[in-house]
Order: structure tokens, then C-alpha cells, then sequence
């Protein structure tokens, strides 16, 4: 018996399981079959096309710290780099290196043109969702990762902050909030309703081998409560003398830390608990760091035993971290009036504590949509598997009786086999700079002027890179907060 | 072909609504907009044009209530410019003649330049004498709060505006309104038409 006939009994098997046995109704298959592999061609080659951004100029001057030549980069990309289904990927990408290079306005318009964007990917365009159902995930636009949807508003916040508007930065941190609470609605549902199409799937077709619905993809995020955003809260709050509210977010804070300990397996800063105590005769200087970047998708190829001979391929998108070298953030603290000698020698040091992973915390999120990804690939691949299948079925019977249509059908169940292989492309899709971690450091001083220094150092305490802030005036009463990045 | 060539290279339309009309309140995005500003003013201003202690102050001190716009927040998670509510209320309160408003903080700082340009520049007969401004009896607070709940792609907003005049002397709230009557079920569209 050739592999062509084991196929074929082996087809006979799924059909079976199908109830879909009957010869009638696999004669009506074959018929349209060839139909719908050329519409399968067609919908590849008319929608499958990925983004083409080039990220490699931008990352040059990203790890340089040369925040306006990256953004340059990634602008000049807008129009024919990014696809206009991908039109969120730029708002991102390019709001983010704007906000880096200190052009807060521009970051906010873009930041909001991609929160704009988050709210369009819920109305879905059927040709896309449907192209996404025959070819790949990659015909859709791109929705956006909940990550990415949860952090633009902390830098959009950081962008009104900088231009002094404080009601707009708490607007942003509502809105997180808001999106954090919706977060376990939004996939509880879903996750149900994808076990249950596994289960389904698994109950008609016998020959269907591993139990899917317990795969280690068919997971979901607990994550709901950001201890960054609660800490800018905190000092918004302090800032505009809301003591009760601050008091609140700070109960929020140790929430976040004591209920999702698999995300946030570091101590509360010490910073962070003095922020509710603080001497009201002192100034406070507050500064956060963001350093390394958040992970990037890259595809995970499983091949799944489908029937005795035959298996199927998914892709899937994985979320792959991008280490960084840095070990340790210190800060330095001069006053003003002090001679410019060594910082290392006279200064006042302090070491920035971790509050947010942001690389986990997108790692985690993500196991929500990856669930959806795999039941869906699953269905896709089987339904390709079975187009090949009856192919090579139809060729094999036609043979017999007109050797140039079962050539010909043959042929295209060849290509037809080539094209469940080549068009299972995982969505590797996402934003490219939003940074992986998140550290802070609060110091109480006394009213004046200070210079200071945040150092980033690698493990063996080399410096990687110096940012330094020159002749800051602290006031007792008032929010002064300094942003600092190190993207590597 | 043709038709989607020349539906690209449609020239830019632009609609003119009548305020006055029912018909231009148009919602867009589900986000505060000029209705919800006009609902809210109108409610406001009605309000504390009818609060008994003004006229009762007006009627014991001979004079108009004077009266200073401080801090509208927004308290919402929509960014909102509040001080187009404040503005609406001050205009509407200070043409009802029922009470006079002085320049605001932010205001203050242009005012006091321009007298200070008066003392080189101006003839004395026109000149305006430095630390003669009037001092307001109350001063004018208000801010903008948003309950919101959303499953899936709908959302619920309501919207919460209070405003009061305080007592500048004694701290005393003598008038407070609040306005809840915006509230918005969003509904997303599952698909593109």
C-alpha cells in the first residue's frame, strides 16, 4: 500500500468521524475542492503580504541613545514600510521614539492615534478575518498587543506630565486602569468558548491524537493591576495634595505585588513605601528608569499528529525576550553649589529598585491571545490538510479513468500540499520599542538646586551609559519626577 | 476602477451645522463633545442663577456678588479642556447680571503687566493705579468625574459635573450644582461595513 492510499483510508477514517463517511458527500467534496484551493491561492497572494519595516537603522541609532535619528528612521517608513493594515504598528513604534526624543506633543498625537487604533481593531473587516481563516493570521490588521494598548498611556502620561499638564496625566492612568479591569472580561469569555471548539474538534475526529485543550498554549493571563501605574498615580495624586487618593494607590501598589507574585517576584522598592511618609519640609526628587527592550514575537513551528500518517503544521507567534545588559541603575546626587569634582567621590548614591517588569508582564498578557492563535491554527491547518487529502483522493480515482485530469489533480494537490506548508505563517507582528523594565528611585532633600546623575551599569559595574541632569531646582510641595532611558 | 479613482480624489466637504439645531448634535467618537458641554452649562448656569443666597447677598450688601473662576479639573478618564465649561458659566452669570467676575489667576499676571506699562507710558488722566483691583467675595470651583463600565464592545459613560461657589472669607459652600445627565451606551461595530 503506497502512502498516497494510506492517506486516503486514513481520510476515510476522518470523514467517518466527521459523519461525513458517506461516498455522496465526498464525491460533493472533491467536486468543489480544487474550487477552494485556488481561492486559498488567490486570498494568499492578495492579502498575506507581511510588513516589510526595516528596524535596522532605528536599532543603530537606539543603541546609541540617538532617539531623534531612529525616530527619522521609522518615519520616513510610514507610507511605504508599513502596510496600512499596519498602521497601528507605526503609531506605536513611531510614538514611542518621539516620546523618547522628548517631542511629548508629537508622542501624544501619535500615542493617541494608536489608542484610537486599539478601539478601530474591534470592528473587524470580513475579507480580512475570513482571508485570516483560509491563509494566515497575517491578512488581518494589526490589533495590537494588550501590553502595548496598557503602556502607551503610561508614556502618553509621561507626555502631558512634561508639558505641565497635570489632569491630562492622570487621564491617562484612569484610562489603564480602566483597560486593566476589562482586561479578565474581555478573555474569559473567549477562553471558554476556545476550549469548548477544541473539545468539539476532539470529539468528532477520534483520530485527532493529543489532547489539545490542555496544551501548555491554552493558558490565560492573570495579570489586572500594574504596580507602575499605580505608582504614577500615587505621585500625580501627591502632586495635586490628594493624600486619600494617594493612600489608595499605594494599597493598590501592594495589591499588585501580593496577588500576581509570579509577575512582580521582587520586593516593593523601599522608595515607594516612603513616598506615603514623606518629611514635608524636604523636596522630593523622583526619578524612573526604563531600561532594556520588550520582548519581540518570533514563529514556533509544531507539527501535530492529525491521522495515522499525516500530521499538521502551525505556526505560532512566541514571545521571545531581548536580555539586557544592564544590571544595576544608581543615581548620583550633587547640590548645585558643590565644586564639579568627581560625582563617584562627593555625591550622594542611591540604587534604582525594579517595580515593573514590562517584558514579563508582556509575556504574560500575551498567553491570552495565544490561546485563541493555537485554536484557530488548529482549525486552519486541518481544514488545508483536508483540501490535500481529497486532492490527492480525486487524482488517485480520476487516474483511472483520464490520466490528464488526474495529473492534473494531482499536480494541484502537490501544490496544494506546498501551500499548507509555505502560507501557516505565525503573526509575528509588534511593536518594536517600548522597554522592558521599569525602576525607581525617590530621594528627600532639602530645598535647592541639584545636579544628578542616573549611571546604568552591567554586571561586572561598568558604566554603559551616563544620563545627567544639571542645575534642577527642588521645591518642598512639588512633583519632581525625571524620566531616563537606556534601550539595551 | 474609474469610480474608486474618482471617489479617492473627492475634494474636501465641509458641512456647516446650525448650533441652534437639534439636528448638529452628532456623536463621533462616544467622547465628550460640545452637546455634553451645552447640556451641562445650560443646567449649571440655571442653576446658580436661581440659588437664593446670591440674590439674598446682592439684596444685603447693596452690591453684585464679585466672584473668581479658580480650578475646573478633569477628573475623567477623557481629556476634556473644563475650562470651556468654567468660560460658559462665567459668560452666561456675568451677561445675567446677577454677578461680577474679576480676572483669574491665569489672567492676573497679563493684567498686572499691562498696568505696570500704564505707570511709563500713559497719559495720567487714563493711567490705572497699581493695587486697586477688586477682590473677590467667592471663588468658583468645579470638576469633571466619569463612571464607566465596558464588556466586549460596549462601554457605559456617565459623566458627573459638579461647580461651587465658595466663601473666600468664612471657607463656606454657599451654593453647589451638579449635573449627571450625560450618559452614553457605546456600542462598537462587530464588523466593517
Amino acid at each position: 500500500m503506497t502512502p498516497a492510499h494510506l492517506k486516503i483510508s486514513a481520510l476515510r477514517i476522518f470523514m467517518k468521524g466527521r459523519n461525513l463517511s458517506k461516498e455522496n458527500n465526498l464525491q460533493k467534496k472533491n467536486s468543489s475542492s480544487s474550487k477552494i484551493f485556488i481561492a486559498h491561492l488567490f486570498l494568499f497572494f492578495s492579502l498575506g503580504s507581511c510588513a516589510t519595516v526595516s528596524y535596522q537603522e532605528a536599532d543603530v541609532a537606539l543603541r546609541v541613545g540617538d532617539f531623534s535619528t531612529a525616530y527619522s528612521h521609522i518615519a520616513a517608513q510610514e507610507k511605504k514600510g508599513y502596510k496600512k493594515k499596519d498602521l497601528l504598528l507605526y503609531y506605536l513604534d513611531a510614538g514611542m521614539l518621539a516620546h523618547y526624543k522628548q517631542d511629548y506633543a508629537l508622542s501624544s498625537r501619535l500615542l493617541e492615534a494608536g489608542e484610537r487604533g486599539f478601539a478601530a481593531a474591534q470592528t473587524k473587516s470580513i475579507s480580512r478575518e475570513l482571508g485570516s481563516f483560509m491563509v494566515n493570521d497575517n491578512v488581518k490588521e494589526y490589533g495590537g498587543e494588550d501590553y502595548e494598548n496598557l503602556y502607551i498611556n503610561i508614556f502618553n502620561s509621561f507626555n502631558y506630565y512634561h508639558r505641565g499638564l497635570a489632569d491630562d496625566a492622570m487621564v491617562e492612568i484612569r484610562r489603564m486602569e480602566n483597560k486593566l479591569k476589562s482586561l479578565t472580561l474581555k478573555y474569559s469569555e473567549e477562553f471558554a468558548n476556545n476550549k469548548k471548539k477544541l473539545a468539539e474538534q476532539q470529539s468528532l475526529n477520534s483520530q485527532l491524537t493529543e489532547d489539545y485543550s490542555n496544551s501548555a498554549y491554552m493558558q490565560t493571563s492573570s495579570f489586572s493591576n500594574s504596580a507602575l501605574a499605580q505608582y504614577m498615580g500615587m505621585l500625580y495624586y501627591r502632586m495635586q495634595h490628594k493624600y486619600d487618593d494617594m493612600r489608595i494607590s499605594y494599597q493598590n501598589l501592594k495589591l499588585a505585588f501580593a496577588a500576581q507574585k509570579h509577575l512582580y517576584n521582587f520586593p516593593i522598592p523601599d522608595s515607594v513605601r516612603q513616598e506615603n511618609k514623606l518629611d514635608s519640609s524636604k523636596a522630593r526628587l523622583n526619578c524612573i528608569s526604563f531600561y532594556g527592550l520588550a520582548p519581540v514575537k518570533e514563529e514556533e513551528v509544531l507539527r501535530l499528529p492529525l491521522l495515522p500518517l499525516n500530521w499538521i503544521k502551525i505556526s505560532l507567534p512566541a514571545m521571545r525576550p531581548r536580555p539586557s545588559e544592564v544590571a544595576t541603575v544608581k543615581l548620583l546626587i550633587l547640590p548645585s553649589s558643590a565644586e564639579p569634582v568627581d560625582f563617584a567621590d562627593s555625591a550622594q548614591a542611591v540604587e534604582l529598585e525594579i517595580l515593573e517588569d514590562m517584558g514579563a508582564i508582556a509575556a504574560d498578557t500575551f498567553k491570552n491571545r495565544v490561546s485563541s492563535i493555537y485554536v484557530k491554527s488548529i482549525l486552519r491547518a486541518i481544514a488545508k490538510s483536508i483540501s490535500t487529502i481529497v486532492l490527492q483522493q480525486q487524482s488517485m480515482e480520476k487516474s483511472q479513468q483520464d490520466s490528464g485530469t488526474g495529473l492534473m489533480l494531482g499536480v494541484f494537490s502537490v501544490f496544494s500540499q506546498l501551500y499548507a506548508e509555505f502560507s501557516e505563517q505565525a503573526d509575528i507582528r509588534g511593536s518594536h520599542f517600548f522597554p522592558s523594565t521599569a525602576a525607581v528611585a525617590g530621594v528627600s532633600l532639602d530645598e535647592g538646586v541639584y545636579s544628578f546623575l542616573l549611571q546604568y551599569l552591567d554586571k561586572n559595574s561598568n558604566i554603559l551609559y551616563t544620563h545627567s541632569f544639571s542645575n534642577v531646582k527642588l521645591e518642598k510641595g512639588k512633583l519632581h519626577l525625571f524620566e531616563s532611558f537606556y534601550l539595551r | 476602477m474609474a469610480l474608486v479613482f474618482f471617489a479617492s480624489c473627492a475634494p474636501l466637504k465641509v458641512t456647516r451645522l446650525d448650533v441652534e439645531n437639534k439636528k448638529s448634535e452628532i456623536d463621533l467618537s462616544g467622547e465628550w463633545n460640545d452637546t455634553d458641554v451645552r447640556i451641562v452649562c445650560d443646567s449649571l448656569v440655571k442653576d446658580a442663577s436661581g440659588a437664593p443666597y446670591i440674590s439674598r447677598y446682592a439684596n444685603e450688601k447693596g452690591r453684585l456678588p464679585v466672584v473668581v473662576v479658580g480650578s475646573f479639573r478633569n477628573e475623567s478618564d477623557d481629556h476634556m479642556d473644563t475650562t470651556i465649561i468654567s468660560k460658559n458659566m462665567e459668560t452666561a452669570l456675568l451677561n445675567s447680571g446677577r454677578m461680577d467676575f474679576v480676572a483669574t489667576a491665569e489672567q492676573r499676571p497679563e493684567v498686572r503687566a499691562e498696568i505696570r506699562q500704564q505707570q511709563e507710558w500713559t497719559t495720567p488722566e487714563t493711567r490705572k493705579a497699581i493695587a486697586q483691583e477688586t477682590g473677590a467675595d467667592f471663588i468658583m470651583l468645579g470638576n469633571v468625574k466619569v463612571l464607566t463600565d465596558s464588556i466586549s464592545r460596549k462601554s457605559i459613560r456617565r459623566y458627573y459635573v459638579y461647580a461651587e461657589l465658595i466663601d473666600l472669607q468664612s471657607g463656606k459652600k454657599i451654593w453647589m450644582g451638579n449635573n449627571n445627565q450625560i450618559k452614553k451606551l457605546i456600542t462598537r461595530p462587530a464588523v466593517k461595513p
